[in-house]
């Protein structure tokens, strides 16, 4: 699906069941979720992640609302505990079904996004690699001095925002040398467009939420 | 006739600070290949980029005057409009890239002056061939090499067919070979493209059968003036002559090793080094030497574990890459080529202070500390941001403060960069003190020759691919 398209069907869905409490909408969103996961077939740590990493707060929040709420209400408890796992799904099938630059492309041609916003995104990841290597650099450089930076070490901070305040001036020259203008007209060579199959297949994904939501299911 | 013209222009970074570029009247002529010269730090970049246009847009404050590329004022111009005029190589190769490709990023540059789509393929398929780089076009930057991302800079220029072409010190990290293919393309494009080229470069091999013009930037008057043929003759001949060499030690039989190399290879994409077998001394002061790009920094990264290495590579009988990194930097430390990497406070007084508190061994004293700071030429700089130094100043700051650390073995890649003669001399004679009296290993990459035969015990170098011991430095 065009990645602008899902961005936003995504988004709704996230919105809608943040208003209601269907437990059964947010057990089929998940469902979905991991069967287009598989067809994308994502490595199963990425299932264990998405597994683990919401359990602390699902449990918390069930827990929570089940014995420390004023309503001790079971259903509830369950809406919120599945309403998490629900997000973490959301996000991990967005994730498998496209790609950062794809999504960016996307978000220009067809999301209208102002180009300076989308090229200083894609430059900025670019530069991620860069920024490890520099860390490195001054990890090692005040080991040699016999400080061992940590982290959270505000003098790695520091040195890290001196780097990348430096790179995204020079980043900034070169994109303009290459005749980068912000804001202004480009052409694409792909040209990226949103299909009547994208907008079927997210008009039917809604109207089926809908009948889920407001069909008195627990 | 001239494409690019300067018309008394007066360039400062800030409307307090003196003027880099003063009352500058200049012109150059379209089809001609010019060479900048001058020292580090005088503002030949920033020369460039006035042209380029990107100041003083980024940065900077133009007092007077006005740039004209043919015949239109740059400042006035979109950046889309810009680059076909004139575009630039950058100083360091991987921070002129926005997307993740050489493909990608042409083809972003062509979207950019809204090249028609059919249109695209063609033009960054006969860029990339031109710049040599069609086999790597789909490989990621991070993958590159220094030499072959200053080869994609090439292939973006050639595509956006750019008439005036400048190039600011483009071939500081690059190996010699990708150093003569860009030379080379780059006079193709002058004799057979009618294009315009100023290059700023400091150092001058290569260029006087190529150049039209040479240029020198005078660091007095902050003015460029054209040299004439006996200036430039002159200046060549000086690049030309060989440095005279003087006869150094060979290593000893019964010399105690620090570092053995075994069957090691170390290298980004391809093995830059392939050394069989090779032992570093123990309290000698080692100087290596070899061409830009060969390896030599990535050597020194290799053995402080910034680089991966394979085979083996041991200092003191310890595999270097087994050992404990927090305990391995307190034995063996580098003095950065980058200065700024060095540092982690915020003044010269503050750095002092900070390896004083750390510093291994009680041989730096305050009164010691002193002594060096006056002898470097540093005092009266101590409440002095450290980035806002010179370069020159830098360096020195960044060897004595690793020197007060007294690790027993000390790496230095390029400590000589930028200084002065005299402090060439304070450097060295430091060095040679910590060796001879503090029996400390020093290990110095350096291609400032001059004089260093006289405190150096041992020479390596770097060419093929290997290194070896030589007779002479």
């Amino acid at each position: 699906m065009n990645p602008t398209l899902l961005l936003l069907l995504t988004l709704l869905v996230g919105l809608e069941i943040s208003f209601t409490s269907v437990i059964w909408a947010n057990v089929v969103i998940i469902a979905i979720a991991i069967v287009v996961m598989l067809r994308y077939r994502v490595h199963w740590l990425t299932f264990v992640r998405l597994l683990l990493i919401p359990l602390i707060p699902a449990v918390g929040i069930w827990f929570s609302i089940r014995y420390f709420s004023t309503a001790h209400s079971v259903h509830f408890a369950w809406v919120m505990s599945t309403r998490i796992y629900a997000y973490a799904f959301l996000g991990g099938l967005f994730n498998a079904a496209t790609t950062t630059n794809a999504t960016l492309a996307s978000l220009e041609q067809n999301g209208h996004i102002p180009t300076t916003f989308v090229y200083g995104m894609l430059g900025a990841f670019n530069f991620v690699p860069k920024i490890h290597s520099e860390v490195a650099i001054i990890r090692a450089s005040a080991r040699m001095r016999g400080v061992n930076l940590h982290f959270w070490s505000p003098q790695l901070l520091f040195k890290a925002i001196v780097a990348a305040l430096n790179w995204s001036e020079n980043l900034a020259e070169a994109m303009t040398s290459h005749g980068f203008t912000e804001n202004a007209q480009r052409t694409h060579l792909k040209v990226l467009r949103i299909s009547i199959r994208d907008y079927v297949v997210a008009g039917i994904t809604l109207v089926v939420l809908q009948f889920i939501l407001f069909s008195h299911l627990p | 006739m001239s494409i690019v013209n300067l018309n008394h222009v007066t360039f400062k970074y800030a409307k307090d600070l003196p003027p880099v570029i003063n009352d500058q009247t200049l012109s150059f002529t379209q089809g001609t290949f010019n060479l900048l010269t001058g020292p580090s730090g005088t503002g030949k970049s920033t020369l460039l980029k006035l042209i380029a246009g990107l100041y003083p847009a980024f940065t900077g404050f133009l007092e007077n005057g006005s740039i004209h590329v043919a015949n239109q004022l740059v400042a006035k111009l979109t950046p889309a409009k810009r680059a076909p005029l004139v575009a630039m190589m950058f100083q360091n190769p991987s921070e002129q890239f926005a997307m993740s490709t050489p493909r990608e990023e042409l083809v972003f540059a062509l979207e950019n002056l809204q090249v028609v789509p059919t249109e695209i393929p063609k033009r960054v398929d006969s860029a990339l061939a031109f710049a040599d780089v069609t086999d790597f076009a789909d490989r990621t930057f991070t993958t590159l090499s220094g030499g072959e991302q200053q080869k994609v800079s090439l292939a973006v220029i050639m595509a956006l067919d750019s008439q005036v072409i400048l190039l600011d010190e483009p071939f500081a990290n690059i190996d010699p070979e990708a150093r003569l293919f860009l030379l080379n393309r780059l006079t193709e494009l002058v004799h057979d493209h009618g294009k315009t080229i100023i290059v700023a470069d400091h150092d001058l091999a290569d260029y006087q059968k190529r150049i039209d013009h040479l240029f020198i930037l005078n660091e007095a008057s902050h003015q460029v003036e054209s040299a004439t043929a006996i200036v430039a003759k002159a200046r060549f001949d000086e690049f030309a002559t060989q440095h005279q060499q003087q006869a150094i030690a060979l290593p000893v039989a019964d010399a105690t090793p620090v570092f053995e190399l075994d069957h090691f290879s170390v290298g980004h994409t391809t093995p830059l080094i392939q050394q069989d077998a090779l032992q570093l001394f123990q309290q000698r002061l080692t100087v290596i030497t070899g061409a830009n790009g060969s390896g030599k920094s990535t050597l020194f990264d290799a053995l402080v574990r910034l680089q991966p290495y394979f085979g083996s590579a041991k200092w003191t009988s310890h595999e270097i890459k087994r050992l404990r990194r927090r305990t391995y930097a307190q034995r063996v430390s580098l003095v950065f080529q980058q200065a700024s990497s060095q540092f982690l406070n915020i003044t010269m007084a503050e750095e002092i202070a900070f390896s004083q508190q750390h510093q291994l061994t009680p041989d730096w004293d305050k009164a010691r500390i002193a002594d060096a700071v006056q002898q470097l030429n540093l005092a009266g700089h101590e409440n002095q941001v450290v980035y806002s130094l010179s370069e020159g100043q830098k360096k020195k700051l960044q060897v004595l403060i690793m020197l007060i650390m007294g690790t027993e073995t000390l790496l230095l890649d390029e400590p000589l960069t930028g200084l002065d003669l005299k402090s060439v001399h304070t450097v060295l004679q430091l060095l040679h003190d910590a060796v001879h009296l503090q029996k400390q290993t020093v290990i110095m990459i350096t291609h400032q020759l001059n004089d260093v035969a006289a405190y150096a015990d041992l020479h390596l170098h770097l060419s093929t691919k290997q290194l070896a011991y030589e007779a002479t430095l």
